[in-house]
């Protein structure tokens, strides 16, 4: 019997075609939960049930009649509120967005409505994809499906906490300094940040130009790759096996060993990999980037200065409008000067050089997603601790691809997480090495306590 | 000058309007918070270490 909650999307286009489920039942049984339970998790700023089920009567009837488009014909997902739909409000979870309708299709819209995907709605995010968790928004910010009580990570908060709760199988979800990573990791599901560009930006509103990423977030690497072939509007491929003996593995353990030490837990759940990769016959070493510090000095300055210049005019005029977090941080950009940037860009020019040295002795860079497991969602201090003490940024800065790979669960039963990055183009490689990391972890079979009422 | 006075006289130069007390203190807090990160980045780079300008290449 299939369970229309917790089936992946490759299991689930499975299921669609030997007909033992059909997209318009799947499709009602995640608007039947998330009317159920999103009040407590509060990952939907605007569920479109009638257009879900419009779209997945189509895809049942297209598929009947033997027109198949592909892994995604009729598999439902959920899109980060800052990605346009024709006819609806991009609000960007802010009141200053709440009014704004979305004249056509951001591009990943077009790519995965031409896949035959499903949207369910439009997730909630940190205001402008910097602003968050917030409580001054007109919307509540998303909460961790594994603990009401805490943090789910950010900026696609909605994207990571619906996955988690079983809103849906897949979702979209961007990332300017880990916003998907970072739902990811607090999660306990895969987010994927392709090498920059790999996937449109058009109909996506910026936060950083030369920083943000769209990517695909899911429950397994399986899902998330068909998700990224159809994002980027490329063709599907199979997963290929891959061969560990000829994998040489970098741990950047400086980043969380030293100045600034992980959790315990997360690094025993890290270790744990290695050691299963390394029996598998890869080659451990270890590499020594620059201190997290100083990346995320370089990405903070380049951020700010791009982030001002996207909301310079609103700023101008309507700081007021917007939620306290999301105005301190955009209004961070306001002072700095054009030598500035530079220096910035220069600094991460550097960055760029040194990484490709890395790079050139090594398949992947492994290290820690978070620091830290999720904190309290009304902590402030612990959750802006939590931004600093990351290993995302990274690899926006060099504009590369990074998997968040959940490991476990700690004591608590809060996830566990790790982060994979490779040279840029090199995504399906990662893509293909991360499915054979998945198996190798084995992830127990567990899902977060939710109950209505 | 008071620093409301002085947020807000900054914040003219750059084209913002600070419409409450609140927006004004937050705008001083983020600019000064900047400064630290700023602060953390050496400026005696070499004069050939350009800007960087092809992401996703490293």
């Amino acid at each position: 019997m299939i369970d229309p909650i917790w089936i992946g999307a490759s299991e689930g286009a499975a299921a669609l075609r030997d007909g033992s489920l059909t997209s318009v039942q799947w499709t009602r049984a995640l608007l039947n939960r998330i009317d159920a339970l999103d009040a407590k998790v509060n990952a939907f700023i605007l569920p479109t049930p009638e257009r879900a089920l419009a779209a997945a009567d189509e895809a049942d009837r297209e598929l009947a009649s033997g027109q198949d488009r592909g892994p995604l014909h009729g598999v439902p997902y959920g899109l980060k509120d800052i990605i346009n739909v024709a006819g609806l409000p991009t609000t960007c979870h802010s009141k200053i967005g709440q009014n704004r309708i979305a004249a056509s299709d951001a591009e990943v819209v077009r790519q995965l409505s031409a896949a035959g995907a499903v949207m369910l709605g439009k997730l909630s995010t940190h205001e402008f994809a910097i602003g968050g968790p917030s409580f001054d928004l007109p919307w509540p910010p998303a909460r961790n499906p594994w603990d009401l009580a805490k943090f789910p990570g950010g900026s696609s908060s909605g994207s990571g906490a619906g996955l988690a709760a079983g809103f849906f199988p897949l979702a979209v979800g961007t990332d300017t300094a880990g916003s998907i990573r970072n739902p990811a990791a607090q999660c306990g599901i895969v987010g994927f940040k392709p090498t920059y560009d790999r996937v449109s930006r058009a109909g996506v509103y910026p936060l950083a130009w030369s920083l943000d990423a769209v990517g695909p977030m899911a429950r397994s690497v399986a899902d998330a790759s068909v998700m990224f072939a159809a994002m980027a509007g490329e063709p599907q491929r199979l997963l290929l096996a891959f061969d560990l003996k000829n994998v040489k593995i970098g741990a950047a353990r400086c980043w969380h060993e030293g100045e600034m030490s992980g959790d315990p837990e997360m690094v025993a759940a890290f270790e744990a990999t290695l050691a299963r990769l390394a029996d598998a016959g890869a080659e451990i070493v270890t590499v020594s980037p620059r201190p997290l510090e100083y990346w995320q000095a370089v990405t903070r300055v380049i951020l700010s200065a791009e982030g001002f210049a996207a909301h310079e005019a609103d700023l101008a005029s309507r700081a007021q409008e917007y939620g306290r977090l999301a105005r301190l941080r955009l209004m961070a950009g306001a002072e700095l000067r054009a030598v500035d940037y530079l220096r910035a860009q220069r600094h991460r020019n550097a960055l760029i050089e040194e990484w490709r040295q890395i790079t050139s002795e090594v398949d992947f860079v492994a290290c820690l997603s978070s620091l830290d497991p999720p904190p309290l969602i009304d902590d402030d201090d612990a959750v802006q601790r939590g931004y600093l003490r990351q290993a995302r940024a990274p690899a926006n800065l060099l504009g590369v691809p990074a998997i968040n790979l959940p490991t476990g669960f700690a004591a608590n039963g809060m996830p566990t997480s790790m982060q994979f990055m490779a040279r840029a183009f090199s995504d399906d490689r990662l893509l293909d090495f991360a499915s054979v990391v998945e198996s190798l972890i084995d992830l127990p079979k567990r899902r977060p306590p939710l109950h209505a009422g | 000058m008071t620093e409301l006075e002085e947020a807000e006289a900054r914040a003219a130069l750059v084209g913002v309007t600070l419409k409450s007390d609140q927006v004004a203190a937050d705008y001083l807090s983020a600019v000064r918070a900047m400064d630290l990160h700023v602060g953390k980045l050496p400026r005696n780079l070499p004069v050939d270490l350009e800007p960087a300008t092809k992401l996703g290449l490293a």
